[in-house]
């Protein structure tokens, strides 16, 4: 489709970072869904790019060794559609307006399948000081629970998701993957579990999972679930 | 005829290799060959330092912004669609972007100075200066001497300086939806010089 004036001003609001969060995850969203849209995007970066004289400088020699030690032993392969990036940039109010519309869309293909609209459970995960780290959505009727991940540090560990029902034990739903979003299908046993008013929290833990289902790192961050 | 090549063919030949060269070098990165990294450093990084600097103006800042932006290339480099984008592009964009969040994070709280911020910006562009090629330069040049100084200076502010819509109303005093219907107003304008259909 042919990009109308207004399209090419929002592509390059959002390449010139002019837009709000709001407004840019949802101009970024349609650089995943319209290829048009996605060049013309790339392209307002090459213009300011010519725009300005860039001097080249160099860094001082010490810095090589720096980022050289600094690499992981293999790339993470970060995804570079933005989805992460999108998350991890969204503020509380802006998160809970992606959150649930990565609900609905995630809900489309049932829409059709599903008489009757199952209720998707939904949860922001976060640490005290009140920073969102998952976005969680479950859906009862299939038992496929998204896991967002937004800002997930656990440094050589690895974090493992728990359930936590209203007898207070922590039961282990697996290891989550901090980046890039995934859907999880939850064990038949554990599905009772997920209900309104349980808690998720999140703790760091030995490659693998908790030996013996027992949590051994501290909780790095929690949130009930809750209806939309 | 003339079989002697020109000063601009062979300098468009140049950048073709330079790219072809960096796009491989991208893509061995992306499958973890720590060679190819170095190589890929050695030839970008005076580059990316100079994008770090233009946005820090401090080299301890800058440097610190472009050790990020060289862990974020190693971890997405797989991502690098040569067929899309040119390496260069793709490695400014990302060290902008990754230099631009931290400087968010430090300004947080802060007044913003748009002065200071368009102040550096108030210098024209040199053509012999750039990296690409001689006749887009000119076309640049003459697509921004048809826009508003201030719009220019707007666009520069937002890109080079992490500027938003809601920081540029502040330092104005002018009502946001002016701002940015301003600014939308100068993006097409921009847009429609520099692809030739004015």
């Amino acid at each position: 489709m042919r990009l109308t004036d207004d399209d090419i001003a929002t592509a390059g609001e959002l390449a010139l970072g002019l837009l709000d969060k709001a407004e840019a995850a949802q101009a970024r969203a349609r650089t995943a869904s319209d290829p048009d849209f996605a060049a013309e995007h790339a392209k307002w970066n090459d213009r300011m790019v010519a725009m300005e004289v860039i001097e080249e400088a160099a860094p001082s020699p010490a810095l090589w060794a720096k980022i050289d030690a600094a690499i992981s032993e293999k790339p993470r392969q970060d995804n570079n559609s933005g989805n992460v990036r999108i998350w991890q940039g969204l503020t509380a109010a802006s998160f809970a307006i992606m959150l649930v519309l990565a609900t609905m869309l995630w809900r489309q293909p049932e829409v059709t399948s599903t008489p009757q609209q199952p209720q998707t459970l939904v949860a922001a995960i976060g640490a005290e000081d009140g920073t969102e780290s998952v976005a969680a959505n479950y859906n009862p009727q299939t038992g496929a629970l998204q896991i967002i991940p937004i800002s997930l540090e656990t440094g050589k560990l690895y974090p493992e998701l728990w359930i936590i029902p209203e007898d207070g034990i922590a039961r282990s739903l697996g290891m989550i993957d901090p980046s890039k979003p995934a859907v999880h299908s939850v064990p038949q046993a554990m599905r009772p579990h997920l209900h309104k008013g349980a808690l998720f929290a999140i703790t760091p833990e030995p490659a693998g999972g908790a030996p013996g289902g027992k949590a051994t790192g501290p909780v790095i961050a929690k949130g009930a679930i809750d209806t939309i | 005829m003339n079989a002697q090549p020109d000063a601009s063919q062979m300098a468009i030949a140049r950048a073709n290799r330079e790219r072809e060269l960096l796009s491989d070098a991208l893509a061995r990165v992306g499958i973890g060959d720590r060679k190819a990294f170095e190589f890929l450093y050695r030839r970008t990084s005076a580059k990316l330092f100079g994008v770090c600097l233009r946005i820090f103006g401090n080299r301890n800042e800058a440097e610190e912004a472009l050790q990020d932006a060289y862990l974020t290339i190693w971890n997405r480099a797989a991502a690098f669609d040569r067929d899309k984008a040119s390496p260069i592009s793709w490695l400014v964009a990302v060290t902008r972007n990754k230099a631009i969040d931290r400087l968010r994070a430090h300004d947080k709280g802060k007044a913003v100075d748009l002065d200071e911020a368009l102040g550096i910006a108030d210098t024209s562009p040199n053509a012999e200066a750039r990296l690409t090629e001689k006749d887009d330069a000119k076309v640049m040049d003459r697509c921004i001497d048809r826009l508003d100084d201030r719009d220019a200076n707007f666009i520069r502010a937002a890109f080079w300086n992490g500027r938003t819509y809601a920081d540029l109303a502040i330092a104005e005093s002018t009502p946001l939806p002016t701002i940015k219907s301003r600014i939308r107003r100068a993006l097409i304008k921009l847009r429609h010089c520099l692809e030739g259909s004015e």
